[in-house]
């Protein structure tokens, strides 16, 4: 079921009434039920996986609670952790081991489709078990409630993941919906489908012409195939999450924010920080602290700081932690060479540049370049474009052939004459299509423009006239109605991660 | 109190930790710093700060870090 379909908004419409109708205390109830019917449609192969995931991680939770701390708490977190990513494993780099060794992985892989959502859920329940194994909180012990908050409907699809302590206490207490949150439920709902419909099923079409044949095409095209690639992931995936926060607004839940203007960051840790802001934080609490803070690395940095020194020989372990996680999240992306590589980019870009902290100091120093001037800002924000947009026709290109094909057209072939004889509008937009992203990458980066200096469009929105109000909706519907690209519609997780 | 400023404007000398309340929830200090001042409160105060103290609430500010210091001795 597409977010940006009609079916689906029919779906939520029903589910907002029933779930205002049920007494408080049955809520979280119609909640499971509309879960458990989001995900059948879906497909009911798929939710074996999920109900698997869920009574595995809620009984090794019950477990783990009763143990003791020791080795055996330990290999219970580890044989329950192994299981869920075992399964995950299996589905998402089976077509990778069959492409290694096809004589003997191929005949079994070729089936294998992912469940839907398996990496959200995956990542959500394995946070839960680790924060039981941790004394963070009790474990859950109805298993209802327990299944309600892994496969809560809105965002197991993509996200955002969520942390039980936040989570599941707003899905079980059944407040009823305000005026408010169906209100700012539905302003997000349309403000995500503006971002898909309008911005990245628009640029959708581009980029795909592009990239499903980067030989046919000079380096401006390349270019801004790219740049357009960045503006349909960006808008495709916060979109989803737009219409996804939306969607638990109007049933009185608040979820985490999953992205906070990243084309705004200076640097590529910044923007790893504005992006994908969920899985970032669960990489950090669950991956990158215990590593950096584990005795092993503990003694390792002390090894360390003997042969280099005490600045470089204490950052050894948290940049090697640091690495670990890009490699991590490049291949939780999908199994693939690419997605690999995408992993030691970001690795390398933010561990190289800590370890040459201080020589950009110096050399800003020298020349005498202000920290905080806004020649700095623009450079550093510059820079963090053109470094995530390289990493981004990695990711989006087929293979890596295809990606280095259009590395080398950007620097050795950029045709301008292609330009000039209209090669942009033989590329699947009409002149008409250029002007409504244009108009609407306005609209979005003055938003954004606006969240960065901490002022609120929903709130400027909200102090008008009720009527004014009013009018702004019906125009905005008009709008997403007459420009959607409706009939682009495709399953987003799966150009965003490959599959889901 | 003392010792405990010396170790964090050793970590970040940019920062003033006497005036900044919201260290963490402004990412005013990254995760790589909190690693950094985790491993040096640990040493120099002899305490273990675990995983489960890793959240803003305690090291949004000096006071913060100060009382999860007591905490820990304690």
């Amino acid at each position: 079921m597409l977010f940006a379909s009609p079916g689906f908004l029919l779906f939520v419409v029903c589910v907002w009434l029933v779930h205002a109708l049920t007494p408080r205390a049955l809520r979280w109830i119609v909640l499971l039920a509309a879960s458990a019917a989001f995900y059948a449609f879906c497909g009911f192969f798929a939710a074996v996986w999920l109900v698997f995931c869920t009574v595995i991680t809620y009984a090794g939770a019950l477990l783990l609670h009763k143990q003791e701390p020791g080795k055996k708490k330990k290999a219970t977190l580890a044989v329950v952790l192994l299981m869920v990513f075992g399964l995950l494993s299996i589905f998402k780099f089976a077509g990778f081991a069959a492409q290694l060794l096809p004589s003997i992985l191929g005949r079994f892989s070729g089936g294998l489709l992912l469940p839907l959502g398996i990496s959200f859920y995956i990542f959500q329940s394995a946070g839960y078990l680790i924060d039981v194994y941790r004394g963070k909180h009790e474990p859950q012990r109805n298993i209802a409630k327990y299944a309600l908050f892994v496969s809560f409907f809105p965002q197991i699809v993509q996200g955002p993941i969520g942390r039980y302590d936040s989570l599941s206490p707003q899905l079980l207490a059944g407040e009823r919906p305000t005026a408010d949150s169906y209100r700012n439920g539905i302003q997000l709902i349309m403000w995500g489908l503006f971002k898909k419909l309008i911005l990245a099923d628009r640029a959708a079409v581009l980029v795909s012409s592009v990239f499903s044949d980067p030989s046919a095409h000079g380096g401006v095209v390349s270019v801004a195939a790219a740049a357009l690639y960045c503006v349909q992931l960006y808008c495709d995936f916060s979109g989803g999450i737009d219409i996804t926060r939306g969607v638990a607004e109007g049933l009185g839940i608040s979820l985490d924010q999953n992205f906070a203007q990243p084309f705004f960051a200076i640097s590529v840790q910044d923007f790893w920080r504005r992006w994908h802001i969920t899985l970032g934080s669960w990489m950090r609490d669950y991956v990158f602290y215990p590593l950096s803070l584990s005795q092993l690395f503990g003694r390792f940095g002390r090894s360390m700081r003997k042969v280099f020194g005490t600045r470089i020989g204490k950052l050894i372990p948290t940049l090697l932690a640091s690495f670990i996680v890009f490699f991590v999240i490049g291949i939780w992306h999908g199994g693939s060479w690419k997605y690999i590589i995408f992993g030691f980019w970001n690795g390398m870009l933010i561990t190289g540049a800590m370890l040459a902290k201080p020589l950009f100091e110096g050399a800003r120093n020298a020349l005498r370049i202000k920290e905080d001037g806004k020649l700095l800002y623009v450079i550093r924000l510059l820079r963090t474009l053109i470094i995530i947009g390289a990493g981004r026709i990695l990711t989006r290109s087929d293979n890596v052939t295809g990606a280095l094909i259009m590395f080398k057209k950007i620097f050795t072939s950029p045709k301008t004459s292609e330009v000039a004889a209209g090669a942009f509008t033989k590329l699947g937009l009409t002149n008409e299509d250029y002007i409504v992203m244009a108009a609407a990458f306005a609209v979005l980066i003055i938003c954004d423009i606006m969240e960065e200096r901490g002022l609120k469009a929903r709130s400027f929105i909200e102090r008008r006239h009720p009527a004014l109000q009013v009018l702004l909706m019906v125009a905005a519907i008009a709008v997403l109605l007459y420009y959607g690209a409706f009939s682009r519609g495709y399953i987003s997780a799966q150009f965003i991660y490959g599959a889901v | 109190m003392d010792k405990l400023l010396a170790i964090l404007a050793d970590i970040r000398p940019d920062v003033d930790f006497t005036a900044e309340t919201k260290l963490v929830t402004e990412g005013i200090l990254d995760s790589f710093d909190i690693v950094a001042l985790v491993a040096d409160l640990n040493a120099a105060f002899n305490i273990a700060i675990g995983l489960t103290d890793l959240v803003p609430e305690n090291f949004d500010s000096a006071e913060a870090m100060d009382s999860l210091i007591n905490r820990k001795l304690t």
